[in-house]
């Protein structure tokens, strides 16, 4: 089967490194690449130029969406669809229907929030292109990794290998995958 | 020499602070006496106004020092020091209390003082309403206040001097205690100064809505005094959005506290029903005084909630200061429209809206903010703006909370 590369990967083993690395390919203009970290690095980003996630928007939407939806349930069945006399309450009331509007408006959120956050993150993912890949395994354990992947519009083989190895970048390599990924996976040392 | 011990004693810092706070005082003192001409019962009710916003301010402003003890936050110590400072008019509450003893014994304050109502004199409430045991609980809370004043904004400020850190290992052990007895004496004290107005009503949550009134107006004067430091550059490399967003994130989340703490008031009472727990509302949300109620609820709520809900709002110290000032008023009118209906209308007459005696109670609390201020300022001169030897202090400066700032 024909392989095609997926990105190309460079191993650091130093934090500082990372971060500067990050910091140039975002610099040379590329915006298809990630880092992968044995642990969570502060200010790593800011150095990838990451936007603000819009995620608390989509947890406003849950949030007004479920205020909507309580108010308008409680309205409906209580108070238009099937009135109840109880002990000589109001049929509705913004007073008594606060408890339920809070609790609704919070689920919603919630759901919203987590399902939004999942949902950005593309998660869950069964597959990753990069999971073959030996260094892309490495840090899980003790290394730092750079990958620039090649659906990048300024990609080149040759000029991305070269940034990241100006960069103190070792193990530089593109990582191909077969286009089925169902096939077994390959890394290819350049 | 530390270079964290801000000294702003030779600095215009203190004057601009004692100027500020002297054209609220002036200001205040006049709108308070124009307010109460013709009706003197407006003066004892705006007075009474006036002393539980300071009281309640500055007292709440020492219990912040204590809780950031008491839990070990690190990012507070580079601020810490202005809540500190401010909460110096604790050491002056037996002398502005005074007015108000004089109103209570005079009969002109507090109606159960002098009721012949029998159910006000019987069992559990005719000794809680007894006058020893009621001046007695005033003592008590004054000498727990300044206590705490001493031993908490002391020890903080004693490590500024000393290169161990014994004085904060102090602070430690004592917050515990100084933040269960501020939570007793801050509810007994809304007891008894304010729901007591009204002796025959009662509600058991008072004293943590009246908490949450406290502390969501610290959080802001504390936050104006931080800009105004900022804008003045005296806190410069120390002060950060870091700060600003964390007590804006406070502020805000107060700010829910409290209106989760009204409603469940409002809430038990409108569906019991009951007269005697009614009267409370019913009283307040006529006659004019509902403007009040629904301008707490969208002040103190909607308005403030809707605003600081971004992040980016809190890490703006203009913005953030805009929200600090709002609630700071809103504190003013949720406290007007409990205090003043009472003193709008004779002994058993239905309230009535009185802007004269708005603005007497309104400007009591200018001139009681003023003078907040005005000792806020001696301490200022005297002592160093910043907690200079705080064990957090380094971590409180590169403390960062991971939020997104737009480069």
């Amino acid at each position: 089967m024909e392989q095609r590369p997926v990105a190309t990967v460079a191993e650091f083993r130093d934090v500082n490194a990372l971060v500067a690395a990050a910091r140039a390919v975002y610099e040379r203009g590329y915006t298809r690449f990630d880092c992968y970290t044995p642990y969570p690095v502060h200010g790593l980003d800011r150095a990838m130029g990451v936007r603000r996630t819009i995620l608390p928007y989509i947890s406003f939407l849950g949030g007004v969406t479920g205020l909507a939806s309580a108010l308008l349930l409680q309205w409906w069945t209580g108070g238009y669809d099937y009135r109840l006399n109880i002990g000589g309450k109001p049929f509705f009331a913004v007073q008594f229907s606060v408890p339920i509007d809070f609790e609704l408006t919070v689920l919603l959120c919630a759901f919203f929030t987590l399902f939004g956050l999942l949902g950005l993150c593309k998660l869950p993912m069964w597959w990753h292109p990069l999971q073959g890949d030996a260094s892309f395994r490495r840090a899980t354990d003790d290394t730092f990794v750079v990958a620039i992947f090649s659906d990048d519009p300024r990609y080149t083989i040759k000029d991305t290998e070269e940034l990241l190895r100006s960069m103190g970048g070792t193990n530089v390599h593109v990582h191909t995958a077969s286009a089925d990924p169902s096939t077994t996976l390959q890394s290819v040392t350049t | 020499m530390n270079p964290y011990r801000i000294m702003l004693g030779q600095t215009p810092f203190p004057g601009q602070l004692r100027r500020l706070g002297g054209v609220l005082a002036l200001v205040g003192i006049a709108a308070f006496i124009v307010g109460g001409l013709g009706h003197p019962q407006y003066w004892w009710g705006g007075y009474l106004l006036g002393f539980i916003y300071a009281m309640g301010l500055s007292v709440t402003l020492v219990f912040f020092s204590a809780l950031s003890y008491l839990v070990n936050a690190g990012w507070v110590a580079a601020v810490r020091r202005i809540p500190e400072m401010l909460s110096s008019f604790v050491l002056v509450l037996p002398v502005a209390a005074l007015p108000l003893v004089i109103g209570a014994l005079t009969g002109n304050i507090y109606e159960w003082m002098h009721s012949s109502d029998e159910h006000l004199h019987h069992g559990f409430k005719g000794l809680y309403l007894s006058q020893p045991f009621f001046w007695a609980r005033l003592v008590f809370y004054a000498v727990v206040w300044i206590g705490m004043h001493r031993v908490i904004v002391g020890n903080s400020l004693r490590q500024d001097d000393v290169t161990d850190i014994t004085p904060t290992q102090r602070n430690w052990k004592l917050s515990a205690p100084f933040v269960l007895l501020y939570a007793l004496t801050i509810t007994f004290a809304s007891f008894d100064l304010v729901m007591t107005l009204e002796p025959h009503w009662f509600s058991t949550i008072f004293g943590v809505y009246s908490f949450a009134g406290h502390f969501v107006a610290s959080l802001a004067l504390m936050l104006i005094v931080m800009r105004m430091l900022e804008r003045g550059g005296y806190l410069a490399g120390i002060l950060s959005r870091e700060h600003y967003h964390d007590v804006g994130k406070l502020l805000f989340a107060f700010t829910i506290f409290w209106t989760y703490v009204a409603f469940s008031q409002y809430f038990i009472i409108w569906y019991g029903n009951l007269p005697e727990e009614t009267v409370f509302f019913a009283k307040r949300l006529s006659n004019g005084w509902e403007i009040f109620g629904w301008a707490s609820l969208f002040g103190h709520f909607v308005i403030p909630f809707l605003f600081l809900l971004r992040q980016d709002v809190k890490r703006q110290p203009q913005l953030v200061t805009i929200g600090a000032l709002i609630l700071l008023i809103a504190h003013a009118i949720d406290l007007s429209w409990v205090i003043l209906p009472v003193f709008s209308a004779a002994p058993g007459e239905p309230y009535q809206l009185s802007w004269a005696l708005v603005l007497t109670g309104w400007g009591a609390i200018a001139a009681m903010l003023g003078a907040v201020l005005i000792v806020a300022s001696r301490a200022f001169a005297r002592h160093s703006a910043v907690a200079c030897n705080d064990p957090y202090l380094h971590e409180s400066l590169d403390y960062h909370s991971g939020a997104y700032d737009p480069v």
